[in-house]
């Protein structure tokens, strides 16, 4: 029983191996993806940087305390201020040269005009930023009538950083989760593909039960499921310094994404009767749990509605953990999530198993 | 005495309402190469599924070297090598990978099967070729490849389903010999086919299917033995083809006229006394006749003599 389970299993990783698709699969597109996304959330992460160009039409004393405003050493390191005509400003602004405008028009320090305030398309943080200190500004020469200090502050983008996650940590764990479930997938149709090639007739003609076969395929499916998920850890901590959390709730969460993909995988596969079938059912469904479970777009942006539906998905139990994980959680934390991803696996599997057919056709 | 290497009784299996086989029973010797003539459908692929545990039986029981399929199932099918219609393996994977592994699957491991893979690479004559992936062979390579997986852990009982269709006559030829070589080994072998010349080429015995039923079992000779002197005479012609067949099923001593493609086949007592008659016939109906063949009785016509169909039908 052993010997055939271990043969099926070699023989099944040594076809995984060989496909290079199932390699790009497994491990190249879940770190491109996380490395491409985390890179666009990055510029706005942390403290993010404004170029703002500001044009002086006014020359007024009041124009002059909204220089001295925005020049202030509290917003050096988020806002670099470049004195432009006020054509080059507007282009400068429309071809995302800089990042917003503000021009100050003849009669600002008179109150006959009010700030304008252009943001580039391309960067409506940095719009937002903009209109922000305008409005600052507004509202405290409009108390003081005096000396107007600039506040100390940070640009931060929610998309960037949630809940103390960045990120590279969110999108880590995100996109190979996601791509577990394709890499998984290869090993829970494989029965359907050893039924299209014929060679599940010379499988059920040898000596052996069909469980051992079923369970070397299992044995390939996770092994490749699991080294996948543990490859993408390792990258993402080390390409990004991205954390994940400790080593024991970081592989523990692993193995119960690991089941419950080859559960629903498996599921899919049972309920088609071809393998291009499978696939089709398989990939539809991997994507609607990715977008309900916050594959996508992080959780904490969601509306609470969607929050709560993510909770119905193995994807949303698995980022939610790894959130914690990632903001300090205690591996204890996990074990809740690890325990609901274990049974998604096990009633999915359980289930196809059940669905399956085994028996041969002639 | 050895055990039979083959023993059905009774043996019946349904698909619905329709029933694929039907209370069939055969015996096969150790050592003695037995072959399933019938036409596509006749329920041959059914009876082999059967007999190596693909199939559960509705009905009868399956022995195989005296182990019974149903009592005693691995041991059963550690007896039988078998040999799937279509290729049935890894094209991505050498033959020597997939040797291993189905090696492995019948218990095989080691310098044993490393041994066993380069045997049946010899015998099949891939040796050279050990090592190309399967996706790699042409369409015979890949059949003598199916082939000699089947061989691996020397069973008792060889089963082929129909292992030369859609093979170039080069290759079949080279199959042919390989089962000749291993058949002349020892090995007993079930070879199903509809290609008569295969079966009358293989087999000591011959059991005819049609539609589910063995309708007739026995030596070459017996079989034909009991068409008596009936034979085939072949009319290719151009003309009123069916007005031809319908004037020569009212001569005497014809049993059976039918128009195949551009040919009309008669069947009947001394074909060659009957070759003037025929002849005459088609001048009276207005048939142009171009050639002429008078087909001793073999397993073809033992068949149409069964069922009044063609093996091709």
């Amino acid at each position: 029983m052993v010997g055939v389970v271990l043969a099926v299993a070699a023989k099944d990783l040594r076809q995984r191996l060989r496909d290079r698709s199932a390699l790009v699969l497994a491990f190249v597109a879940p770190f491109g993806l996380a490395a491409i996304i985390s890179l666009a959330f990055s510029q706005f992460a942390g403290q993010a940087h404004v170029t703002l160009a500001v044009t002086d039409l006014d020359g007024g004393p009041r124009a002059a305390a909204l220089l001295t405003y925005l020049r202030a050493p509290e917003l050096a390191r988020v806002v670099t201020i470049r004195p432009l005509a006020e054509n080059t400003a507007r282009a400068l602004a429309a071809h995302d040269h800089v990042d917003a405008a503000v021009v100050i028009p003849a009669g600002y320090s008179a109150g006959e005009a009010p700030l304008a305030v252009l943001s580039s398309p391309a960067n409506p943080v940095a719009g937002a930023v903009a209109q922000a200190l305008a409005d600052g500004f507004s509202s405290r020469s409009g108390q003081s009538n005096g000396d107007v200090h600039a506040p100390a502050i940070t640009v931060e983008s929610r998309t960037g950083h949630l809940g103390g996650v960045s990120a590279a940590s969110y999108y880590g764990p995100s996109m190979a989760i996601i791509f577990v479930f394709f890499t998984v997938a290869f090993g829970s149709r494989s029965l359907l593909g050893e039924r299209e090639l014929g060679t599940f007739r010379r499988l059920v003609a040898a000596p052996v039960r069909v469980q051992a076969v079923v369970a070397g395929k299992v044995l390939a499916t996770f092994v490749l499921g699991l080294t996948s998920m543990l490859v993408m850890w390792i990258a993402v901590s080390r390409v990004f310094g991205a954390t994940w959390g400790g080593a024991l709730p970081v592989v523990s969460l692993c193995v119960g994404v690991v089941l419950a993909a080859m559960g629903i995988t498996s599921l899919a596969a049972a309920l088609a009767t071809t393998e291009e079938e499978a696939d089709g059912i398989g990939a539809g469904l991997t994507f609607v749990l990715a977008l309900l479970g916050g594959n996508f777009i992080q959780l904490y942006l969601l509306p609470s509605a969607m929050q709560r539906v993510a909770r119905f998905t193995p994807n949303g139990w698995a980022l939610r953990a790894f959130v914690d994980l990632t903001a300090g959680g205690r591996a204890r934390s996990v074990a809740p999530a690890v325990a609901v991803l274990a049974a998604f696996g096990l009633v999915t599997g359980g289930l196809a198993l059940r669905r399956a057919r085994w028996a041969e056709s002639t | 005495m050895a055990d039979p290497a083959l023993v059905c009784r009774d043996l019946t299996k349904r698909f619905g309402d329709r029933v694929a086989v039907d209370g069939l029973s055969l015996e096969i010797a150790a050592g003695e190469s037995y072959g399933l003539l019938g036409p596509n459908g006749a329920g041959k692929t059914t009876t082999i599924s059967l007999v190596c545990g693909l199939l559960r039986p509705d009905g009868g029981e399956v022995v195989v070297a005296g182990h019974r399929l149903d009592g005693d199932e691995l041991a059963a099918k550690a007896a039988i090598g078998y040999v799937p219609q279509e290729v049935a393996l890894y094209p991505d994977m050498t033959a020597r990978e997939n040797l291993r592994f189905f090696g492995r699957l019948y218990g095989l491991s080691g310098a044993a099967l490393t041994s066993r893979i380069a045997a049946v690479l010899e015998i099949v004559g891939l040796k050279e070729r050990a090592d190309d992936r399967i996706s790699e062979y042409s369409g015979g390579m890949k059949r003598r490849a199916n082939i000699s997986a089947g061989l691996l852990h020397e069973p008792q009982l060889l089963v082929l389903d129909e292992p030369t269709v859609g093979v170039d006559p080069q290759s079949r030829n080279a199959i042919l010999e390989s089962v000749e070589h291993l058949a002349a080994g020892g090995i007993a072998v079930l070879y199903a086919s509809h290609y008569m010349e295969e079966v009358e080429r293989l087999c000591g015995r011959v059991g005819i299917l049609d539609e589910g039923h063995l309708v007739a079992e026995g030596s070459r000779r017996d079989l034909v033995a009991t068409v008596g002197r009936s034979g085939r005479v072949e009319l290719a012609a151009s003309g009123p083809l069916e007005a031809l067949a319908e004037a020569c099923r009212a001569l005497p001593t014809v049993e059976r006229a039918t128009v195949v493609d551009e040919r009309v086949e008669v069947v009947g007592s001394d074909p060659r006394s009957l070759l003037p008659r025929l002849l005459e016939v088609a001048g009276c109906v207005g048939v142009s006749v171009t050639s002429v063949e008078v087909v001793e009785p073999d397993l073809e016509a033992v068949f149409l003599h069964l069922t009044g169909k063609a093996l091709r039908d």
